[in-house]
């Protein structure tokens, strides 16, 4: 009867959205390959900054460099990563509680956003956004990671600040995903042992230093940005994997309901026709 | 007028049964009876055919009957006893008593009345408190009104009318009747049982015309108890409670006599003349200005379809439905209330008042945003939903839980005692929930309780 009419509708809409899901889920695999790559050339790279990192650090008056030193007395800020988009299982969720979490353990007073669903997010909880970076958090470029740097340098710089912190999904592999507090400025020195081959910075401490940890700062906030990525790929081709599925059962459900009621309604004019053939 | 003629049954189809008038032709309607011996079995007239012949529906069984043997009419239709004499007792379709507490003998009327002319009606206006959280709020009853409990097999449709008669009818000074149509007479005796015990049974007539009774009995059993509840209106100005449990059987009874009688058989196989006798039957549950009916009404629905011709057709004739759905059941929530398909022609502002309304219009909204993000939950998982939807989806949970409620008929079963929840505290609990105060609770809490007050821990 009617029922058919509004049961054809909805398989067609479970349909529609099965074909958002596998094509997402489609893309997520692609796109999962090329940011694991970026991964892992922006960990090597990043390794290779630490190396030289902790061998300059041997020299005493490079400790004292305003980007290393320890600072007293200041306010904390702290620049969130998570997605532009949903459709990605619990990705955005988990890294933004756990953001929440340490901003009310650190008396966090201003947070830098990076991704739309960050952005909505304190929008929506009433915090005031100096700064927010969308259109970068599924495929980041050295270039956004520099403005990101530049940024937070200078707010840095002005004085009113003595720590800056990135929350940011950690991903040592696509399958395991860990929200992570980590230290931008001042830059935590490299723990394993200290070189004793001292290098020469040219043209002086100061003027090297600068370009230099500027230089540390972009890679360990592009190698953050790059973990970030890859999660979400790996997030979103597994949810919309799930979510194919599910979309498939409850197709086969509606599909089983329909010819139920299609084929009931097919007896039951039968029967009227014949009923009435038969009495005349 | 009141000269009986005789004739001779000359054909028996089942309980179709033809029979021959040489001089005189009885009415229509007319109660004819077959005298076999030294039993009679009673039969109605249905149709007249050529040459003289009459074809009637037993209203009995018709085991034992053979062809020419002699009929003998009464001059006048069916007729039944009505007045204080039927309250305290169980009777059959035909007026007769079953519960071996001797004859009745005093006045009686027949089962054919016309429905009270228009301008005799009068309009409902007044909510009838049932104390079952889901239906007071969301399709509250009207005093003098018809309600129907609408619902597939094994909803809890009998348990519902039950828990009504055991809430509204112990409570209610007024006179109750209760038609027993078409299902298990083993739940009509029970209910006798139960009505004696607790003493409401004084007040209250029963009448079955149950599975164990030809098509013809189980047609007719409704118009019996309701011509005693219209006596008790018209003629003593009462105010009138009752209950039919189930109109769908009349409706089946009435096919069966049809397709027996060999009219041709309408959409999905009912009568062609259903939408006629259903009319015949509710346009005669009404309330007058003299006194009122407040009737209940229990409704199968075949294959849980609501569009199926019957029930389909019974649902114009109410004022307040309630619809039970499988769906529901399958939650493990009773009273499997469906709180988007049920509804209520008393829920506006200028009868139930502002709150209320207000109230119910909140629930009905948010349980209808719930359902509609049924489809997103079930592909793309919760963890999709943003957070007001989420917030949304959880007290829309809570609300359905709320609405289950422990019934003084099934705590024999469920060992819960029954509760009954004030009008005014269902809406003040519905109203915390949506407003969040509630958002702390575990949903499981809210399985089958009363008040939110029964929740330990909560605090208004």
């Amino acid at each position: 009867m009617n029922n058919t009419h509004e049961l054809k509708r909805h398989i067609s809409g479970v349909e529609d959205t099965i074909k958002i899901t596998r094509a997402m889920q489609m893309i997520a695999t692609s796109k999962l390959y090329r940011a694991r790559e970026k991964c892992e050339n922006s960990y090597r790279y990043l390794k290779e900054l630490r190396n030289i990192l902790s061998a300059a650090a041997a020299h005493e008056s490079v400790r004292e460099h305003p980007f290393l030193r320890e600072h007293k007395s200041g306010k904390t800020a702290l620049f969130v990563v998570a997605g532009d988009k949903g459709l990605c299982g619990d990705f955005n969720h988990r890294i933004l509680d756990f953001a929440d979490k340490f901003a009310a353990e650190h008396e966090v007073s201003k947070i830098f956003a990076l991704g739309q669903e960050t952005r909505e997010h304190y929008e929506k909880k009433g915090f005031p956004l100096s700064n927010f970076y969308i259109h970068m958090a599924s495929e980041p470029h050295a270039f956004d990671a520099i403005s990101v740097a530049n940024d937070i340098v200078n707010m840095f710089r002005s004085g009113e600040y003595k720590e800056v912190y990135i929350v940011y999904t950690r991903t040592p592999s696509p399958s395991t995903q860990e929200p992570t507090a980590k230290r931008l400025i001042p830059i935590p020195l490299p723990e394993h042992e200290i070189s004793t081959v001292c290098p020469v910075l040219e043209p002086n401490t100061r003027a090297a230093l600068d370009n230099f940890l500027s230089q540390y700062l972009m890679a360990e906030i592009y190698s953050a940005l790059a973990d970030s990525a890859m999660a979400i790929h790996f997030k979103r081709m597994t949810s919309m994997r799930q979510s194919t599925e599910n979309g498939e059962e409850l197709l086969a459900e509606l599909t089983a309901q329909y010819n139920h009621e299609r084929q009931e309604s097919i007896t039951n004019e039968l029967i009227d026709a014949s009923a009435s053939a038969f009495r005349n | 007028m009141n000269k009986t003629h005789t004739g001779k049954v000359v054909q028996i189809i089942g309980s179709v049964v033809d029979v021959k008038f040489d001089n005189h032709l009885p009415n229509q309607n007319e109660l004819l009876l077959v005298l076999d011996g030294d039993r009679t079995v009673d039969l109605e007239v249905l149709a007249h055919l050529p040459d003289g012949i009459c074809r009637c529906i037993a209203l009995e069984a018709t085991d034992g009957l053979s062809r020419g043997l002699e009929v003998k009419s009464t001059g006048s239709s069916i007729t039944v006893p009505v007045g204080e004499q039927v309250t305290g007792r169980v009777l059959n379709a035909l007026g007769k008593p079953v519960d071996d507490k001797g004859p009745l003998d005093g006045p009686v009327s027949s089962i054919y009345r016309k429905a009270p002319s228009l301008t005799e009606q009068s309009p409902v206006t007044e909510i009838f408190e049932t104390g079952i959280k889901v239906i007071d709020l969301l399709t509250p009853y009207a005093k003098g009104g018809k309600i129907g409990l609408f619902g597939g097999a094994g909803v809890g449709k009998t348990v519902l009318i039950q828990e009504l008669i055991s809430g509204i009818a112990t409570h209610h000074n007024g006179r109750s009747v209760f038609i027993g149509v078409g299902e298990r007479s083993r739940e009509g005796f029970e209910m006798a049982e139960e009505m004696t015990a607790s003493g409401v049974l004084k007040n209250t007539a029963l009448v079955f015309g149950q599975m164990n009774e030809s098509p013809g009995a189980r047609m007719r059993a409704a118009f019996t108890g309701l011509t005693m509840a219209e006596h008790f209106r018209d003629v003593q100005n009462q105010d009138v409670l009752l209950f039919i449990d189930n109109i769908f059987r009349y409706v089946q009874a009435g096919s069966e006599v049809s397709a027996l009688l060999g009219r041709m058989p309408s959409a999905v196989g009912y009568q062609p003349t259903l939408a006629g006798e259903l009319g015949q039957l509710e346009e005669r549950i009404t309330s007058t200005k003299h006194g009122s009916i407040t009737s209940i009404q229990a409704i199968y629905v075949p294959a849980d379809d609501l569009t199926d011709p019957a029930p389909a057709t019974i649902f114009s004739h109410l004022d307040a439905t309630t619809v039970l759905s499988r769906k529901v059941v399958e939650e493990g929530i009773y009273p499997a209330v469906d709180p988007l398909e049920s509804t209520s022609r008393i829920l506006e502002p200028s009868i139930v008042g502002e709150k209320h309304y207000a109230t119910a219009k909140r629930v009905i909204e948010t349980l209808q945003r719930y359902k509609e993000l049924q489809d997103i939950i079930a592909i793309l998982g919760m963890d999709e939903l943003n957070a007001d939807d989420k917030l949304l989806v959880y007290r829309a949970r809570k609300l359905q839980r709320f609405f289950s409620q422990p019934f003084a008929v099934a705590s024999v079963y469920t060992g819960i005692p029954g509760k009954y929840v004030p009008l005014s505290t269902t809406i003040d609990d519905c109203n915390a929930i949506l407003d969040g105060k509630c958002d702390d609770i575990p949903e499981s809490e809210f399985y089958f309780i009363g008040g939110l007050a029964d929740i330990a821990g909560y605090q208004a």
